[in-house]
C-alpha cells in the first residue's frame, strides 16, 4: 500500500471514465462516466494528502460540492431533453454538420 | 490492513469497469454505488475518515439515488430494464488505453517512493475545518453561491410550463445535501473552539 | 470586516442585484421588461462605481489579489454583462414573459464568478469560481420556450447538455491534473512548480502530465482546437442573445485564467507548456478559419470564426511578455464588443427572417441599411480591416508575436487572416448583394438597438483612437507579468 498503487488505481478509474464518456450514448450513462472521472481525481487528492501532505483533503471537500451541483444540473438537463425529445440518446439528437 | 487495501482496490477497479460495461443502466448505477463505497473504504484506510463519511452520505446516499431516479424517469415503463447503447467502441478504447499508458508511465517514472518521504501527520477533521474557514474562507463563500446558482438552475430547468414541479424537489434535496456536507466541518470547527 | 467589503464590493453588488431581481420577481411578477432594464441599469451603476471604489488589496493568505489586472477584467465583464442583458430583454419578454428574472439572476451569478476568477491566486478558489461561472451557463443555454412546434426548444436543450458534458468533462480533466500538480508540489497556491529533486532536474513526469491535463481542461473551456467540437453545435442550438454573451465573456475569463496560470504561476516551467500552447494556437487558427468556409448557418460560421480568434489570442499569450499579455487583453476587449455586435445584429435579422442561415439574412442591408451597415462594420472588425478596432487588435498581436520570435505562427496567422476575410465578406455579400424574399425593414426592439449602438460606438471608437485601451491593458498586464 503506497502512493504508486493509489495513483495507478486513480489513473485507471479516470481512464475507464474517459472510455465511458466517449462510448456511451445515453446521457445518464455519460453522467455516470463523469462521476468516475471526478471520483478518480478525488482519490488522487486523498492519496497525495496521506503520503505527501498538502491540501488534498481540502480540495476534495470543494470537489464534492462541485460534483453534486453538477449532477443536479446534469440530470435536470437530461430530463429537459427527455421531455422535448422523448429520448436521451445524445447523438441521435445531434445535427453535427462539420 | 494490506489485505483490506487490496480487497478495496480490486473491488473498486472491477466496479468501475462494470459502470461503463454493464448492458443495463440500472446495473451500471449499482456498480457506481459499489465503486463509490470502495473508494470510501480507501479514504478510511488513507486516514481521511471525514471524507469517507461524506462520500458515503452524499455520493452513495445522494448522487446514486439521483442517478437511479434519472434512469427511471427518462425511460418509458420498462421496469428495471434499461439497456445501454454504445458508439465508437474501438476509438474510445484506444484513447482511454493510450491515456492510461501515459499516466501509468508517468506514475512509475516519477519514482514516488524514492527517499521514503515520511508519512505526514494525518489531517484531522478539525484541521480541515480550520483550513476551510480560515485560509479558504473566500472559496467557501463562493461555493455557497455556486450551490445557490445550481439550485436555481435546476429548478428553472425542471419546472414544467404548467407549473408542476416534478423534479425540482428532488434536485433541491441534492443541493441541500451538498450544503450539509459543507457545513459539517464548519460545525466541528466551532466545537473545537469551544473546547 | 470592512476590509472584506472593500475588497469584494463590486462582486457583492452583483450578487445583491441577482438576489434583488429574484425577490422582485417573487413579489411583483409579470412586470414586463422592467426586470431586464433594472438589471442593466444597476449593472451600469456597478460599472460606474468601479471607477470610484479603490478596492486594491489582497485577501488573507493571498488567495485573492485585487490589482489593475482584476479591475480591467471586472469592467470588461460588467460591460459584456450589461450588453448581454440589454440584448436579451426583448427576446425574453417575447418568448418567456413569465420567466425572466431567473435568466438575469443566473447571468449575474455567472458574472460574479468571472469577476472573482480574475483575482484568484489559489487553485481552490480558481476552480470554484470557474464552476460558478460555468454552471449558470449550462442552464441558460437550455433556457427558452418549452412548448411550440419549432425544433428550437429541442436544439436548445441539446445545446445545453452538450455544453454541460463538455464543461463537466473538462472540469474532471482539470481536477485530475490539479490532483497531480498540487499533490506533487504540496501547495494549492498558484505559483512556480517547485521540484523536490536536485537543482536543475526539472519537474517529475507526473507533474508534467498534470500540467498538460490542466492546460487541456482550460483548452476545452475556451474552445481551442482540438477541444473545440462543442462550439459550433452550442452556438447553433442555444438562444442567440445568450450565445452573444457566451461567445465573449466566458472566453475572456478563460483566457484570463490561462494568463494567470501560465504567465503568473508557471512562467518558470514554460518549457513544459509552451510547445503545447503553440500547437493549440496554430491548430485553432487553421481549423477555425478553414472550417468556417463551407458553413451556411451564420451561427456555426461565427462559432468557427471564434475558434480562430481564440487561436490569435493564445498566440499573444505565448509571447510570455508583458506587452504580449497587454495585447491579449486589447484583443479580447475589442473581440467582446465586436462579437456581441455581430450576434445582436444577426439576432435582430433572424427574428424577422425566421432563421440564421445566410440565405435567410440575404438582402438585410436593402431592408434596413442601418443594421446592414452595422453588421458590415462588425465583420470588418473581425476580419481585421483598418480603422475598426479589430485591425489594431490583430496588428498588435502579430507585432508582439513577431518580436517574441514566433515568426512561423505570425506568417501562418497573416495568411489565415486572408482566408478569414473571405468568409466574413461572404456574409457581408449576402446581406448587400443578394435579394431576400422580404423587403420590409427589420424591426428592432429598443433595448437590442441600444446594445448594437453601444457595440458600434466602441468598435468604431477604438478603431479611431485605440490609445486609452492600450494604456489600460498595459497597466493591467503588469499585475501578472512584470518587466518589459
Amino acid at each position: 500500500m503506497n502512493l504508486t498503487h493509489c495513483l495507478l488505481l486513480a489513473s485507471f478509474l479516470f481512464c475507464v471514465g474517459v472510455y465511458g464518456l466517449l462510448t456511451r450514448r445515453q446521457a445518464v450513462a455519460v453522467l455516470l462516466a463523469l462521476e468516475l472521472m471526478m471520483n478518480a481525481a478525488n482519490l488522487a487528492f486523498v492519496a497525495f494528502a496521506h503520503f505527501r501532505g498538502g491540501p488534498g483533503q481540502l480540495f476534495v471537500v470543494f470537489a464534492l460540492a462541485i460534483t453534486v451541483a453538477e449532477v443536479a444540473i446534469g440530470l435536470a438537463l437530461v430530463m429537459l431533453l427527455y421531455r422535448r425529445h422523448d429520448d436521451t440518446a445524445l447523438d441521435r439528437a445531434s445535427e453535427t454538420q462539420g | 490492513m494490506t489485505l483490506l487495501f487490496v480487497l478495496a482496490l480490486v473491488v473498486t477497479a472491477i466496479a468501475a469497469v462494470m459502470v461503463v460495461a454493464a448492458k443495463n443502466l440500472v446495473r451500471a448505477v449499482m456498480a457506481l454505488a459499489l465503486m463509490l463505497l470502495g473508494t470510501a473504504v480507501l479514504y478510511a484506510l488513507l486516514e481521511a475518515p471525514f471524507l469517507a463519511g461524506v462520500q458515503v452520505l452524499t455520493y452513495v446516499g445522494g448522487v446514486v439515488t439521483l442517478m437511479i431516479f434519472g434512469v427511471m424517469v427518462t425511460r418509458r415503463h420498462e421496469g428495471a430494464n434499461a439497456p445501454a447503447e454504445r458508439i465508437h467502441g474501438f476509438r474510445g478504447l484506444v484513447v482511454a488505453a493510450g491515456m492510461f499508458a501515459l499516466l501509468a508511465w508517468a506514475v512509475v517514472a516519477s519514482d514516488l517512493e524514492r527517499g521514503a518521504t515520511p508519512i505526514v501527520k494525518p489531517e484531522t477533521t478539525r484541521s480541515l475545518a480550520t483550513a476551510l474557514l480560515d485560509d479558504h474562507l473566500v472559496a467557501f463563500e463562493v461555493v455557497s453561491l455556486l450551490l445557490l446558482a445550481a439550485l436555481i438552475g435546476a429548478v428553472v430547468l425542471a419546472r414544467r410550463r404548467d407549473g408542476r414541479d416534478e423534479g425540482s424537489a428532488i434536485l433541491a434535496a441534492a443541493s441541500r445535501e451538498a450544503i450539509d456536507a459543507q457545513q459539517a466541518p464548519a460545525g466541528s470547527a466551532h466545537g473545537g473552539d469551544a473546547r | 470586516m470592512s476590509q472584506w467589503i472593500q475588497l469584494f464590493a463590486l462582486e457583492f453588488a452583483v450578487v445583491a442585484i441577482a438576489a434583488l431581481v429574484l425577490l422582485w420577481d417573487a413579489f411583483a411578477p409579470r412586470t414586463g421588461r422592467a426586470v431586464g432594464w433594472i438589471t442593466a441599469l444597476l449593472l451600469g451603476g456597478v460599472l460606474a462605481a468601479s471607477f470610484f471604489v479603490d478596492g486594491s488589496g489582497a485577501a488573507p493568505h493571498g488567495v485573492f489579489v485585487r490589482d489593475a489586472w482584476v479591475v480591467f477584467h471586472e469592467r470588461l465583464f460588467l460591460a459584456a454583462g450589461i450588453l448581454g442583458v440589454l440584448g436579451s430583454i426583448d427576446w425574453l419578454a417575447m418568448r418567456t414573459p413569465k420567466r425572466q428574472a431567473e435568466y438575469y439572476a443566473l447571468l449575474l451569478f455567472s458574472l460574479a464568478g468571472m469577476m472573482l476568477l480574475a483575482g484568484a491566486r489559489d487553485w481552490i478558489l480558481l476552480v470554484v469560481c470557474f464552476e460558478l461561472m460555468s454552471m449558470p451557463l449550462y442552464v441558460l443555454c437550455a433556457y427558452g420556450k418549452q412548448d411550440g412546434p419549432a425544433s428550437e426548444p429541442k436544439l436548445a436543450a441539446e445545446a445545453g447538455l452538450k455544453l454541460f458534458v463538455t464543461g463537466a468533462a473538462s472540469s474532471g480533466l482539470t481536477l485530475f491534473g490539479l490532483a497531480l500538480v498540487v499533490g506533487m508540489t504540496g501547495t494549492s497556491h498558484i505559483g512556480p512548480i517547485v521540484t523536490g529533486g536536485p537543482v536543475g532536474s526539472g519537474p517529475a513526469p507526473l507533474t508534467i502530465v498534470g500540467m498538460l491535463f490542466v492546460l487541456a481542461g482550460f483548452g476545452f473551456k475556451v474552445g481551442a482546437v482540438p477541444f473545440h467540437m462543442w462550439v459550433p453545435d452550442t452556438y447553433q442550438g442555444a438562444p442567440t442573445p445568450f450565445v452573444a454573451f457566451l461567445s465573449v465573456a466566458p472566453k475572456a475569463a478563460g483566457l484570463a485564467t490561462l494568463a494567470i496560470v501560465l504567465l503568473g504561476g508557471w512562467s518558470a516551467s514554460s518549457s513544459v507548456w509552451l510547445p503545447a500552447l503553440l500547437v493549440i494556437a496554430g491548430a485553432s487558427m487553421v481549423v477555425g478559419n478553414f472550417f468556417a468556409l463551407p458553413q451556411t448557418d451564420a451561427r456555426r460560421l461565427l462559432g468557427y470564426s471564434g475558434i480562430a480568434q481564440i487561436g490569435y489570442a493564445l498566440l499573444a499569450i505565448a509571447t510570455q511578455s508583458r506587452g504580449g499579455l497587454a495585447m491579449t487583453l486589447f484583443f479580447v476587449a475589442t473581440y467582446v464588443f465586436t462579437n456581441l455586435g455581430v450576434f445582436f445584429v444577426l439576432h435582430a435579422a433572424a427574428e424577422e427572417g425566421g432563421g440564421h442561415t445566410l440565405a435567410r439574412i440575404a438582402g438585410l442591408s436593402k431592408r434596413s441599411p442601418w443594421l446592414g451597415g452595422a453588421l458590415l462594420v462588425f465583420l470588418l472588425s473581425l476580419a481585421g480591416i483598418p480603422f475598426v478596432a479589430g485591425f489594431w487588435a490583430k496588428l498588435f498581436v502579430f507585432m508582439e508575436a513577431w518580436n517574441a520570435g514566433l515568426v512561423t505562427l505570425v506568417v501562418l496567422g497573416v495568411a489565415l487572416a486572408v482566408v478569414g476575410l473571405y468568409y466574413y465578406l461572404t456574409v457581408a455579400r449576402s446581406t448587400y448583394m443578394a435579394d431576400g424574399d422580404r423587403s420590409t425593414p427589420v424591426r428592432t426592439g429598443f433595448a437590442l438597438g441600444a446594445a448594437i449602438v453601444v457595440c458600434l460606438f466602441f468598435v468604431v471608437g477604438l478603431g479611431l483612437w485605440p490609445k486609452p485601451l492600450v494604456e489600460a491593458a498595459n497597466h493591467a498586464a503588469a499585475g501578472i507579468v512584470s518587466g518589459r
